[in-house]
């Protein structure tokens, strides 16, 4: 135990004690909240549409484009958040005297081919057909612009609705009526506290949700570090003098649990500045939600698990890297391992939907998924001989994990070559060759 | 050899396959020896060692290490220093002294302290605090040194302790060998460099192919090598190869006068020069100049593992 946790002190200091770890503490909080407002950002910051509208249909001011203009020109335009609202500008030139949408295409075209793609170039809207059937072609200058097809298309419905009620003899209060006759479906459930379901009562589930991908991501990077630091020691023979010195599990054992302590400390300093940062923050959604992490036991689970990924997988990514003299061959080693890693990913999106389902829940039970899932099934309320199932076989898989790793640690820091099974078996079992 | 040894080994083999690394290797080491472990490249030594430390278990066999069936066992009383430098590049000597000698129980004040004066004493106190990855080879080589005997071990084990030191470092190497061993630790070290072992040694052994060809001490070995005797005059072969304890006459280069022969007696192992010598006055032989040859472990060495190179060897005239 002594060396043990001398060894533990060595991995947790050697991390700890450098500029990269205090750097990496302050940009990591930095990070998050850019990667938050980012999207918000960068639609900020994004042009704003241009729409140019040709109406063919001869209509006149009660026709579809004029309705359309209105609706842009005010803002009004359905489904468009405020940030990316289009902005109306005139027809390009050459476009009168222009009768069918095919001449329209073809002038259009030879426009766009004018244009610099840089320059924000007009989307342009051509409509034609009779009142009663409204044809819309929507021109763009680059197929990956966005689309907005289907927010005219809303409007342009609504024009064709309105025209049409009011064709039926309906007054503007009627059809307005109408308009507002939608309605509205509420959910209730016996698991919301106040009874009506709202995002409140789906925020634990999201939290996990969160907390689930810090998981993963931790755990993955921490596996790498150890994964670096046995082949450092392995290529420069440091692995030599630590055999002759502790045994092979302490030498495992205090190296993981080192950088563990090392990510459990990062995970304390964000937990301490989110905590002090929710009871600043007023009353409502976002403070919700970080009740929904810092309540519940949700770290204290996160943490547990956190535990336990980190022996089961950085067991074996150690006893892999005891084999390999070059970082590049303990990557190419532990390649499908990180890949094992990236299946609750996936599965997790699954469990955002169903976090009952069958595949989740017996995902949630297979050892290596158990640390990043089961925070999810705990979250929707899993029953505890679940919980206590999936600990029980995480435990014997992380023991076995911890075993295999040892051994692999010892035959690979004193050979050369790729792990051989066999020949890790027979250091196991003590057999002499 | 009387007495509990520091180290035994019985009939210890270790097989890597079909291949056997070490077979069937047999000695004892007394406590406070100095014991060379001497063998050409691949001769086994490196994995004896690691037998010894508990890090390979060997094929067959039974060993003592300082009583115990393995050096796992007794790991907190030997002092390992591998071939390579084996420390964190990272850490400075003080700092690797403390953390391998806190392994091993020192208390890292204790080992700090104990690390500075003895780095002073090998003329690298003004490294203590510089990071090994920017000390030189020899340096670190040194570093490491400090390290291995930071907690006093009672079995210092040294792979190839010589290999990348300049002389001075080499003859700091030696006096701190026989210090320690004067305190009375034993020390087991491994060489192809035949003038440290026949400096240091006690006791040495032979190994060539993973198998014993000498055990015993160094005056042992030499004996075992044939003196050689560089005759030059007016001499015939046949006369000088009558001559008693000779086996062998090899040419020896041109002589001093023209007309005269220079030749490289060799002596039959336990032969005394001197008597050879005595015997070519007596037989009235025209002995201008004569230069008597003492075997030395290298040519012990040469002989025992059958690697020594021949001369070519004169023709009867």
């Amino acid at each position: 135990m002594r060396r043990l946790l001398l060894i533990l002190r060595r991995e947790y200091l050697a991390y700890l004690l450098t500029p990269g770890f205090f750097i990496a503490l302050v940009t990591l909080p930095l990070v998050l909240g850019v990667t938050a407002i980012l999207p918000s950002l960068l639609s900020r910051h994004t042009p704003a549409p241009r729409v140019a509208i040709l109406d063919l249909t001869g209509i006149g001011a009660e026709g579809p484009g004029r309705y359309l203009e209105a609706k842009i020109r005010e803002g009004r335009t359905r489904n468009l958040p405020q940030e990316q609202a289009a902005v109306l500008t005139p027809p390009p030139p050459g476009m009168s005297g222009v009768k069918t949408p095919q001449e329209a295409g073809e002038r259009i075209q030879a426009f766009y081919r004018e244009q610099d793609p840089d320059a924000n170039p007009p989307i342009i809207l051509v409509l034609a057909g009779g009142a009663d059937a409204v044809e819309a072609r929507l021109w763009t200058p680059r197929a990956r612009l966005i689309d907005l097809s289907g927010s005219l298309e809303d409007d342009l419905s609504e024009w064709s609705r309105d025209r049409r009620m009011t064709a039926l003899g309906l007054s503007e209060a009627d059809i307005r009526q109408v308009f507002e006759a939608g309605i509205d479906v509420e959910t209730y459930s016996p698991e919301s506290r106040t009874g009506r379901v709202t995002l409140t009562d789906r925020l634990p589930q999201l939290a996990a949700l969160g907390v689930s991908y810090l998981l993963v991501t931790l755990i993955l990077a921490g596996s790498g570090m150890i994964l670096t630091s046995v082949v450092e020691e392995k290529s420069s023979r440091v692995i030599e003098v630590l055999v002759t010195s502790a045994h092979p599990a302490e030498l495992l054992l205090g190296k993981v649990l080192g950088v563990m302590c090392l990510f459990l400390t990062v995970l304390g300093v964000l937990a301490g500045v989110g905590i002090l940062a929710a009871g600043q923050l007023p009353a409502g959604l976002i403070r919700e939600a970080a009740g929904a992490i810092f309540d519940n036991g949700l770290l204290g689970w996160a943490t547990l698990f956190l535990v336990f990924g980190f022996l089961l997988y950085g067991s074996i990514f150690a006893g892999l890297a005891a084999f390999c003299e070059t970082p590049r061959e303990a990557q190419s080693l532990a390649t499908p391992l990180s890949l094992l890693m990236l299946v609750p990913l996936i599965l997790v999106v699954s469990a955002l939907q169903a976090p009952d389902s069958p595949v989740i829940r017996a995902a949630a039970l297979f050892p290596p998924f158990t640390p990043f899932l089961m925070l999810l099934r705990i979250a929707d309320g899993a029953p505890a001989w679940e919980v206590a199932t999936g600990l029980a076989l995480m435990a014997v898989t992380t023991a076995g994990a911890i075993w295999i790793g040892v051994q692999a640690y010892r035959t690979g820091a004193l050979t050369q070559g790729p792990p051989r099974l066999v020949a890790i078996l027979r250091n196991a079992l003590g057999l002499r060759a | 050899m009387t007495g509990v040894p520091a180290l035994e080994l019985d009939e210890l083999t270790r097989t890597f396959g079909d291949r056997a690394v070490v077979e069937a290797l047999s000695f004892r080491v007394a406590p406070g020896a100095v014991f060379g472990f001497l063998g050409p490249n691949g001769a086994g030594k490196t994995t004896t060692l690691r037998m010894i430390l508990g890090l390979v278990a060997p094929s067959s066999g039974r060993m003592s290490v300082l009583g115990a069936s393995d050096g796992r066992r007794v790991r907190d009383r030997i002092g390992f220093l591998p071939e390579e430098r084996g420390l964190h590049p990272r850490m400075t000597p003080l700092q690797a002294a403390a953390f391998l000698g806190g392994l091993k129980g020192v208390a890292p004040a204790v080992a700090r302290r104990k690390a500075r004066t003895m780095l002073e004493q090998l003329g690298l106190g003004y490294a203590a605090n510089t990071q090994i990855r920017r000390l030189s080879k020899g340096m670190a080589q040194q570093a490491a040194l400090v390290c291995t005997l930071i907690h006093d071990p009672e079995l210092i084990i040294l792979d190839e302790p010589f290999s990348g030191l300049d002389p001075t470092h080499q003859q700091g190497l030696e006096a701190l060998i026989r210090e320690r061993s004067s305190k009375g630790a034993t020390i087991v070290f491994s060489t192809h460099v035949m003038s440290h072992a026949e400096r240091l040694c006690d006791q040495v052994l032979l190994l060539a192919g993973g198998r014993k060809v000498f055990d015993g001490t160094v005056q042992e070995a030499r004996s075992r090598a044939p003196g050689r005797l560089v005759l030059e005059g007016g001499l015939e072969v046949t006369d000088v190869r009558g001559l008693p304890g000779v086996i062998a006459v090899n040419a020896a280069g041109s002589a001093a006068n023209d007309g005269d022969l220079r030749l490289e007696v060799e002596l039959a192992p336990g032969a005394e020069a001197h008597e050879t010598l005595s015997a070519a006055f007596r037989g009235g032989l025209a002995v201008r100049r004569f230069e008597s040859r003492q075997p030395g472990l290298h040519e012990a060495f040469l002989l025992l593992t059958g690697a020594g190179p021949r001369l070519p060897e004169v023709a009867g005239a």
